[in-house]
């Protein structure tokens, strides 16, 4: 039935774009996002956007989407302008959008959340059984296993994501977009979406992809745009572009990311874990020196998050001991971890790595503000300075200081979170997904930075889902599955096929927990 | 690294980089402006008289005193509906504990708005119960502990007969140097505020409003800024107590019923985000004249007092749809 709708549509014939837009411009205060950007959607098609953050690849899906009205330029989908600034136009004209951070009612259930808005009603009142039985046809085209009155929030991200394709489904969507929607997948979760996604293609439907993962570009893209700076600067098949000049097209300049590492020096013991208990993590020990970068790898859900989170005293722990230089330490707060030298950068930076609404500068003195203890009044004038000759050295886009962290793309938003642990001269780092979500050339950046701060002497303890990540920047490799540690590498022994070996040697027990 | 590269183009009209950049404090300061303007306009020479400009100082005091505690617990993200009860709390021990002395009886008072103060905090912080549901349960208890000091009636002297020195009323009516004495109180705490706002703990109050979850992380002591928070502001009730009971000579159990809504309502027009996270000291004070100005002005132009609230309102509702309109 939903094929027949669509082939109802004009847009099934590939010869007009589904969605144009052409010369579309989009300032904010102090700053132009897009500057005469086009675009052409074509009905069967994936279009990848790609650029650095704060390219502009935001703001116009934004546009797209209707969230935001563009200064100038026009927007058509089918042939007939759009109507700027009504999301809810936008979606009921077609336009679905799937993000990285899903947006769905936790506490409704699949169904609902299908329907959400639009459900199927006789007399004002919700067809239950027909909303139910509706939801499972999307449910089952989209190939999710899922019942329709589950509720949401006990889906895992990968099935949220699914079922709000289902929702764009639902509203006959004949252009969906994907905002980086595989941040946070295994190898498994991104080749069902790519499966779900070519389905999605044969049905005629237009799809913008937005990644950061080159290989997946190259996996699923079809036509590839490149925005830099706010400007149309390239587009062109995916065939014509190699690994390389996408790079130099979006970052304007050669990048190599992996041979940043420099090999690690002596140190003494920073952190020792022993046995620690905590939420979903069982029993982890592992022990981080000064001077080297210990990688903490495995599937989503294996712990290493909570791990950190116990270790930094945001989450009660249940059992095992927790050293710091030598010394054993009862931590039950992140100002007491602080106070002991070990900050963290959460791998949520705007749920909690930065207070958005807060300056640049005052995000990035917090934990220093917190620990210049002294007698009076903290000496707000050497922390800002020290914070702001920090930020000068991160190479913050843009460089005024004084606006809302909000304001910034990831990868600067990152660099905040960094710098202020940098100006607390923290001495063991703990980085959960470090670049997630980061563009290629802050991402660089960011494994300079951290591979400096080994060369100082101070120790970083990094949970990446990336496997490449972890490879290039540890010199060691700890491997984590299912609330344990599987396994220890050293950078030499350390080969994916490894890793994936151990973070997968208790999938079969994670699958029947789930079950 | 030049702003073409960075995909940041400056925009030309000064003005609207001026306002993007200030539009916190420029708001509740247009506010002001407008009402006073239109104030001495409507009212054909009546508003800008000394007296008046007097008896509007006397009346904001009071508020004003109170409206920084509230702006306080507001840009942690919370509200303190007990600031009406502990300023009646106050304004009943002060006076019924006369018989111990002025001195003993402002400690006594201070230390009851203290107590509601860390009981709020308590449960805010340490049990994180929602602020809106905990200061309106404690503001119950303050009250009935308010109205059982006094049976429920105003009482202008302590039980044992102590009545309230002159000097206190005389306090509460004098002038130095033209204005109020209790206005130099307000200025007072502003200047206390104004510290505090610069301590390690308040200058935390922000980030614990604008994103609790990311303050803890970043090493904040989230707990510990709750709680002298909710201290703070309560103590700043119960000097707000004082200053009514010294005005108008009696402890009332009711007394503070009416601040509670001006408090909040002050802390709005100021530009304060009742989300939490952003609010400037100036436009509490401001939002706190302009009320001021506000009752001052429908009293001189004849608006019938049945009005007066409705009025209020209006205002109220054009300051958080500013509010809302400059974070847009």
């Amino acid at each position: 039935m939903a094929g027949e709708d669509r082939a109802a549509r004009p847009t099934a014939s590939t010869s007009e774009p589904v969605l144009q837009v052409s010369h579309v411009s989009k300032s904010f205060p102090g700053v132009a996002a897009l500057t005469e950007v086009a675009l052409e959607m074509n009905a069967g098609e994936v279009h990848c956007l790609m650029g650095e953050n704060g390219a502009g690849k935001s703001t116009l899906i934004k546009i797209l989407t209707g969230v935001y009205r563009p200064d100038s330029g026009t927007v058509t989908l089918h042939g007939k302008p759009m109507r700027a600034g009504d999301p809810r136009w936008a979606r009921e004209a077609g336009v679905g959008a799937i993000y990285q951070e899903v947006d769905l009612v936790p506490e409704l259930s699949v169904a609902e959340n299908i329907f959400l808005g639009s459900p199927p009603t006789r007399f004002g009142f919700v067809r239950r059984g027909a909303m139910r039985r509706e939801a499972q046809r999307h449910l089952d085209r989209v190939g999710v296993s899922v019942s329709p009155d589950t509720k949401v929030q006990d889906l895992d991200l990968a099935r949220q994501q699914e079922v709000a394709v289902a929702k764009a489904l639902a509203l006959q969507a004949s252009v969906m977009i994907f905002d980086e929607p595989t941040a946070s997948f295994t190898r498994g979760e991104v080749e069902r979406l790519f499966s779900l996604i070519r389905s999605l293609k044969e049905d005629g439907i237009a799809i913008l992809y937005v990644s950061h993962h080159l290989d997946e570009i190259f996996e699923i893209g079809d036509r590839i745009t490149v925005l830099k700076d706010g400007r149309f600067q390239q587009s062109a098949p995916v065939s014509d572009f190699t690994h390389d000049s996408l790079i130099q097209a979006m970052v304007g300049r050669d990048v190599n990311l992996f041979d940043t590492w420099v090999p690690a020096v002596e140190g003494a013991e920073l952190l020792r874990i022993e046995h620690l208990q905590a939420g979903v993590v069982k029993d982890v020990s592992l022990t981080v020196r000064r001077g080297e970068i210990v990688g903490l790898a495995g599937l989503v859900g294996a712990g290493r998050s909570e791990t950190a989170r116990a270790v930094i005293g945001a989450d009660p722990i249940r059992g095992g001991t927790i050293s710091v230089e030598g010394q054993p330490h009862t931590i039950s707060s992140p100002a007491q971890a602080a106070a002991l030298g070990i900050g963290m950068v959460p791998e949520d930076r705007k749920g909690q790595g930065l207070v958005l609404n807060r300056s640049v500068i005052e995000n990035s003195g917090y934990a220093l503000l917190q620990l210049s203890k002294g007698r009076g009044l903290p000496p707000m004038g050497a922390i800002r300075r020290k914070c702001a000759d920090l930020l000068k050295t991160m190479a913050i886009r843009p460089s005024d200081p004084h606006i809302p962290a909000g304001q910034l793309s990831g990868g600067n938003q990152q660099k905040i979170v960094l710098t202020r642990w940098l100006a607390a001269e923290a001495d063991l780092l703990i980085l959960d997904e470090p670049t997630r979500g980061v563009d290629v050339g802050a991402k660089a950046e960011i494994y300079g930075i951290m591979q400096r701060l080994k060369s100082e002497g101070k120790g970083v303890l990094m949970i990446s889902s990336d496997l490449l990540e972890i490879l290039s920047q540890s010199d060691r490799i700890i491997v984590m599955a299912a609330g344990r540690v599987r396994g220890e590498l050293t950078r030499d022994e350390a080969t994916e096929e490894r890793v994936l070996q151990l973070a997968l040697s208790a999938t079969s027990r994670r699958e029947e927990e789930a079950a | 690294m030049n702003n073409a590269e960075a995909g940041i183009a400056p925009v030309k009209n000064p003005f609207a980089s001026i306002w993007s950049r200030h539009s916190a404090t420029l708001q509740p300061v247009l506010v002001f402006v407008v009402i006073v303007v239109a104030a001495a306009v409507l009212s054909n020479g009546a508003f800008a008289t000394p007296a008046n400009l007097r008896n509007l100082l006397f009346q904001g005091a009071i508020l004003g005193v109170c409206a920084l505690g509230q702006y306080i617990v507001v840009i942690t993200g919370g509200i303190d509906l007990s600031v009406g009860t502990t300023i009646s709390l106050s304004s009943v021990i002060f006076v019924s504990s006369m018989g111990l002395g002025v001195v003993p009886a402002v400690a006594l008072a201070l230390a009851g708005g203290l107590v509601v103060g860390l009981l709020n905090g308590a449960l805010v912080a340490f049990l994180r119960l929602p602020p809106f549901v905990v200061t309106l349960a404690v503001s119950q208890i303050a009250f009935s502990a308010a109205q059982i000091i006094t049976d429920g009636a105003a009482i202008d002297r302590a039980p044992d007969g102590t009545p309230i020195p002159e000097g206190v009323t005389q306090f509460g009516s004098a002038l130095f140097l033209g204005l109020p004495v209790t206005s130099y109180v307000w200025v007072l705490a502003i200047g206390l505020v104004v510290f505090y706002l610069r301590t390690r703990s308040g200058r935390f109050l922000f980030p614990v409003g604008g994103n609790e979850r990311a303050a803890r992380i970043s090493a904040i002591p989230v707990t510990r800024v709750r709680l002298l928070a909710y201290a703070a502001c309560s103590v700043l009730a119960a000097v707000g107590g004082l200053l009514f009971s010294a005005r108008i000579g009696s402890g009332d159990p009711v007394a503070g019923t009416p601040y509670l809504l001006d408090s909040i309502a002050a802390v709005v027009i100021g530009g304060a985000s009742l989300f939490g996270g952003s609010g400037t000291i100036l436009g509490t004070i401001l939002g706190v004249l302009t009320l001021g100005v506000l009752s001052n002005l429908t009293n001189l132009v004849g608006i019938s007092p049945t009005m007066q609230q409705a009025v209020k309102g209006v205002v109220i509702i054009l300051a958080v749809f500013l509010n809302t309109l400059r974070r847009r």
